[in-house]
């Protein structure tokens, strides 16, 4: 086959070419650097994360004696996962915060970002397998390939294939699969240490599929480079004037349009600051009960019908513990104001992000980052299903509070009534369960899609240029 | 005027130019025949000072060129194989800046009359060079040399890839730059074209001058004849 | 000659297509940084005046209360509402201050860490609340990075001096025009340098040029020692990287190997040298997670709550003369134990802290030393330091914020436990970070 021989001859060209060779190994070192250090990090990480989390439920249950409210407000802890995964695509890991409190009445944000402690040199560049392959990958694979249809037709090489009846759908088939070549020779190994570091460090879930797609998601994104790469080659006049196109193509695709688009998407998706949100937050609560304070107008009136639909005229008389009652209610109403304001926050987020993957029209960059973190799980999707797991605990753990101190709390035991240990020992504790889908959401569909949309675009642009220039 | 004393130039241990004496005086056209490696583009460029002479000396006008390199570089014109300009700037630009290098400062009009002196059509002097062909380039060297007005033209094989017709042409207007006064130093393959243009001829071979021969006093045949036999030599 | 060259130069670069991108799109980016940076600055300044005037109405509004009650016009109704008691003017509702670290003069070049560090906090008796107005901001945007000045100048200005640089005198020897240049009555190397220095300056004076207009427009005053810094700091990086050009140039290699040798050098500059930095950072000095810090900041709350006892009777023997045994209101005692418990707590968290800000410090120290290796490193620490957005600067706002809140301790706390209460005179007195 003439496609063979073109490639077999390429590959065998490149391998040759000690400047390929020496990238290719600083390629491979890097990626090995990247993966073993990371594994490090996380295995670190993931202890610590771990005796957090035990550390913070003993303290729960050995808070001592006290009113379930007063246990309420102590609050306790909701420590962020650390996935094994974030080794290769680490996504938003650094900068969302690693701690959640939970307590009565308020919602709080995640605080505590790695981002914050580390050094910021970190923003220049992380050195990590998603980092390598978003940004030196590419330019690897336009190294290797953009003189391979453009310096063949500098030397005349090109017309004379072409006259030993090579077609140039022949041609470029045979340096497509021979720059596919070389992209494997470099990504099996990786793909061999990334899988032996994952088995080895005891895959959760559906880790091992979460692999596969993250590295089939880049697989693709090195396809739309080679492609890209292959086609502006045949296109263009001279080897230097593909060079400068395709530099242009990655600064653009890497570094400009994310940095755009993002700082564009903040600008016109503008969130409020803190201080706003938690003024809004409390003008809506005012119009609702307020657990604390008997005497507000609309605690008074949920008084005065509770008392009414029991047919009692005191809170006394009540065959339940009343505050306990009005806890849970004031709880219940809180929980529904934060859930709206979050809520608006969050599609805030969502409009900057249906933004950012618009914008991967321009730049196959941006939709390979949100697949591959997608895939991956540390989007901020998956930061978000942790969030909305702690909250639905945090809402269980306070109704679980409220109801024992509205049943238990009667009678004579009403006045100083309080819990142990035994108690909070039995208290649910909060244990995070990873998503078993891979796409959580609609927008991390998106992504997904215009990445294969990117793939199928490059490989369509390869068969014109290929079927194009026929006659020379 | 252009001298050679006993100009040698040695590359680690080759001779490339061995004790050239020469001498062209203005009004001549003197052509350098010989095969590749000759010796004839290092004679050139040892009349450029882009080399320096291992023994002897190069003089224009009187002048040492490997003393006084920038002052004969103002006498002279050099015309390369393939003259090649600024395929983005048109022909009048070209050589307005070229001309300019040397002092002589022209408008528009000037460049454009110029070329059109130099034998380039009056509509194709402002188009950009990248359409130019190599005859009209090589117009636009002469353009400059008379732009210049230089007294010593240095042409390495001006003709060479020329159609007859345009060759034809570069000979009258060396002719032209012959009646001006310049002493014309070209160096050529094209022994017809050296017996029809050349007042004088010299044959080189492995660096020496074996042959000097007036133009006016051999036929074409026996031109070719002796310089068959200083090749097989 | 230099003027002929130049005008020469400039019509090679008027007709390059890549010449007329930079001059299009070069101007625009650094429009669109310094207008973003001036928004910035401005909500920041927005912030500072409004955070100072909510917190001089609430006072003046106090003391306005308390010139009604010295005059017998009004009545305190609960303790915790009496404009004189120190603990409400220090401790409660509305009670304290903002502590900022104020916008530098460059701070609208470089947004550094703003977008990760608070650069101001609110400080009471007994808290202090670091913020930051884009803490509710998405965390995609934080991992992307702020679009600043010091982005298009660190990371795109070189690629565009590149592009510009990459083939000055290389392309001249593949057009072929090298042979007749070097026939000119002029040194080839003059001929050469005044190129190259025409495009050296246009380069500048397009980036200085634009910097400067764009300023102007929004009202960035460049006009101080800082400023021209920056200019000589701008100069110098173009310099370095146009250095590199004509290093390639001169090494008479052709313009491919040029571009791909001058791309490399970018890509070892601004992406590999600091990945490789910041790994060896964080695998040198790892920073633990601030989970464990948080269930250790638990365990000491804890610890010293049950020290309660103990710490009050201890203060109390140590200085009887200080506290008020008779007549006192009932929440004294209970604010006197809470204080001393706040006080005791916040001393041993600070000194816990320490292991967990230490390796963050440690990373910042062996990353300035490694910095030189990295010229685009350094310029963004620069530009950053200038800006006054660098995280050594933000990270020490706990430490200002501690600093006014002992100043804002001595000056309540001693009041609150002899019960001195203050007069409306006294406000005048009473501590302020100032700016």
């Amino acid at each position: 086959m003439v496609v063979f021989t073109i490639a077999r001859n390429e590959i065998r060209r490149l391998v040759r070419d000690k400047v390929v060779l020496v990238l290719g190994l600083v390629m491979l070192s890097l990626l090995a650097v990247s993966v073993i250090s990371g594994a490090g990090y996380y295995k670190v990480m993931a202890e610590q994360h771990e005796q957090a989390q035990e550390l913070a439920r003993i303290q729960w249950e050995n808070q001592g004696e006290k009113n379930p409210h007063s246990a309420a407000h102590y609050g306790t802890f909701a420590f962020k996962p650390v996935t094994v995964l974030s080794v290769f695509e680490p996504g938003v890991d650094r900068y969302t915060g690693v701690s959640l409190f939970m307590e009565a009445h308020r919602q709080n944000f995640a605080t505590y970002s790695l981002a914050e402690d580390k050094d910021a040199s970190m923003r220049f560049a992380e050195l990590t397998p998603a980092f390598i392959f978003g940004y030196l990958f590419p330019l690897f694979i336009i190294f290797v390939g953009y003189r391979s249809i453009a310096a063949e037709k500098e030397s005349g090489m090109y017309r004379f294939l072409v006259s030993q009846g090579v077609s140039v759908k022949q041609l470029i088939t045979g340096k497509a699969i021979a720059l596919w070549g070389i992209i494997a020779l470099l990504f099996a190994p990786f793909f061999i240490v990334g899988l032996s570091v994952l088995i080895l460090t005891e895959p959760a879930g559906n880790d091992l599929l979460r692999f596969f797609g993250m590295n089939g998601v880049w697989l693709l994104y090195f396809g739309v480079m080679a492609h890209v790469t292959l086609g502006v080659s045949a296109l263009s006049k001279s080897s230097g004037s593909a060079m400068v196109f395709l530099l242009a193509f990655w600064m653009i695709s890497t570094l400009l349009v994310p940095k755009l688009v993002t700082n564009f998407a903040a600008q016109i998706h503008p969130v409020p600051n803190t201080s706003e949100l938690y003024q809004r937050i409390q003008a809506d609560l005012r119009g609702g009960i307020d657990g604390h304070n008997p005497y507000s107008e609309h605690s008074a009136a949920f008084r005065d019908s509770v008392l009414a639909a029991h047919g009692v005229e005191d809170v006394a008389d009540l065959p339940f513990n009343f505050s306990g009652l009005m806890l849970q209610e004031s709880e219940e109403f809180e929980k529904k104001i934060y859930d709206y304001h979050l809520a608006k926050i969050e599609e805030i987020h969502q409009r900057q992000i249906q933004l950012f993957a618009a914008s991967s029209v321009l730049s196959p960059t941006i939709a390979t980052r949100l697949a591959s973190m997608t895939t991956a799980g540390t989007d901020i999707h998956a930061f978000s299903h942790f969030t909305q797991a702690a909250e639905a605990y945090r809402i269980q753990l306070m109704r679980d509070l409220n109801m024992d101190l509205k049943v238990h709390a009667v009678g004579d035991r009403a006045s100083g009534y309080a819990v142990g240990s035994d108690f909070f020992a039995e208290n649910i504790a909060f244990t995070y369960q990873r998503p078993n889908e891979l796409i959580i959401s609609a927008g991390q569909r998106i992504s997904l899609l215009v990445t294969i949309v990117w793939f199928m675009a490059s490989l369509l642009f390869l068969m014109i240029v290929s079927s194009k220039r026929e006659e020379l | 005027m252009l001298e050679a004393i006993n100009l040698s130039k040695t590359y680690n241990g080759h001779t490339a130019v061995d004790e050239l004496n020469l001498s062209i005086s203005g009004g001549e056209i003197y052509c350098l025949l010989g095969a590749n490696g000759a010796g004839k583009t290092t004679t050139i460029n040892l009349f450029l000072n882009l080399t320096q002479p291992s023994a002897g000396l190069a003089r224009i006008d009187g002048l040492s060129v490997a003393q006084y390199s920038l002052e004969t570089k103002k006498k002279l014109t050099y015309i390369p194989e393939n003259l090649s300009l600024y395929p983005n700037l048109s022909g009048i630009e070209n050589l307005q800046f070229f001309s300019g290098l040397s002092g002589v400062q022209l408008t528009d009009d000037q460049a454009g009359e110029l070329l059109v002196e130099a034998g380039l059509q009056g509509d194709a002097v402002g188009k950009r060079v990248s359409g130019y062909s190599k005859g009209m380039r090589q117009k636009v060297g002469i353009a400059l040399a008379i732009a210049r007005n230089s007294s010593v033209l240095l042409l390495d094989e001006p003709t060479s890839g020329l159609d007859p017709s345009a060759s034809n042409d570069f000979a009258g207007l060396l002719g032209d730059m012959k009646s001006r006064g310049a002493a014309i130093l070209m160096t050529t393959h094209d022994l017809f074209r050296a017996k029809e243009t050349g007042t004088r001829i010299g044959i080189m071979s492995n660096g020496r001058l074996v042959e000097e021969l007036n133009a006016a006093d051999v036929s074409h045949s026996d031109l070719e004849r002796v310089y068959l036999h200083h090749m097989r030599a | 000659m230099t003027h002929h060259i130049f005008s020469f130069e400039w019509r090679h670069l008027k007709s390059s297509g890549l010449f007329r991108i930079t001059l299009l799109l070069l101007p625009l980016l650094i429009g669109y940084s310094l207008y973003l940076g001036n928004e910035r600055v401005k909500q920041q300044e927005d912030t500072i005046i409004s955070l100072r005037a909510a917190e001089a109405s609430f006072y003046e509004e106090k003391r306005q209360e308390l010139v009604a009650i010295e005059q017998g016009e009004k009545e305190v109704k609960r303790w915790f509402q009496d404009p004189a008691n120190p603990l409400v003017l220090s401790r409660f509702q509305g009670a304290g201050k903002h502590v900022f670290l104020k916008p530098k003069p460059l701070a609208a070049l470089s947004g550094g860490q703003l977008d990760i560090l608070p650069n101001y906090g609110r400080v009471t008796l007994t808290t202090t609340e670091p913020l930051r107005d884009n803490a509710l901001e998405n965390p995609f945007m934080q991992m992307v990075g702020i679009f600043d000045f010091a982005f298009v100048l660190v990371w795109l200005i070189p690629l565009f001096v590149i592009v510009l640089g990459y083939n000055m005198l290389s392309a001249e020897r593949e057009l072929g025009t090298w042979a007749l240049l070097r026939s000119q009555p002029v040194s080839i190397n003059r001929i050469l340098a005044y190129k190259m220095l025409f495009r050296l300056l246009i380069l500048c004076g397009l980036v200085i040029l634009s910097l400067l207009l764009w300023s102007l427009l929004f009202g960035i005053s460049l006009l101080h020692a800082d400023g021209l810094a920056l200019i000589g700091v701008i100069l110098l990086y173009i310099g370095f990287w146009f250095a590199l050009c004509a290093l390639f140039n001169l090494f008479m290699t052709s313009s491919a190997v040029n571009a791909v040798g001058l791309a490399g050098f970018w890509v070892l500059f601004l992406l590999l040298i600091p990945s490789l930095i910041s790994m060896l950072a964080t695998s040198l000095h790892p920073v633990p997670s601030r989970a464990l810090w948080i269930t250790e900041q638990r365990s000491i709350e804890q610890a010293v709550d049950q020290e309660n006892d103990a710490l009050f009777d201890e203060w109390i023997t140590d200085h009887p003369e200080e506290f008020v045994n008779e007549n006192a209101p009932d929440f004294y005692e209970v604010w006197f134990r809470l204080l001393l418990v706040n006080e005791a707590v916040e001393n041993r968290l600070a000194e816990a802290e320490q292991k967990f800000k230490e390796p963050g410090e440690r990373q910042t120290e062996l990353v300035s030393r490694l910095r030189p290796l990295s010229p685009p490193m350094w310029v963004q620490s620069w530009l950053e330091r200038r800006a006054g957005t660098d995280a050594q600067r933000l990270r020490t706002l706990d430490h200002e914020m501690k600093a006014f809140q002992q100043e804002w301790y001595d000056f309540f706390v001693p009041r609150f436990r002899r019960l001195e209460f203050l007069t409306s005179d006294e406000y005048d007195l009473i501590p302020d970070p100032g700016l």
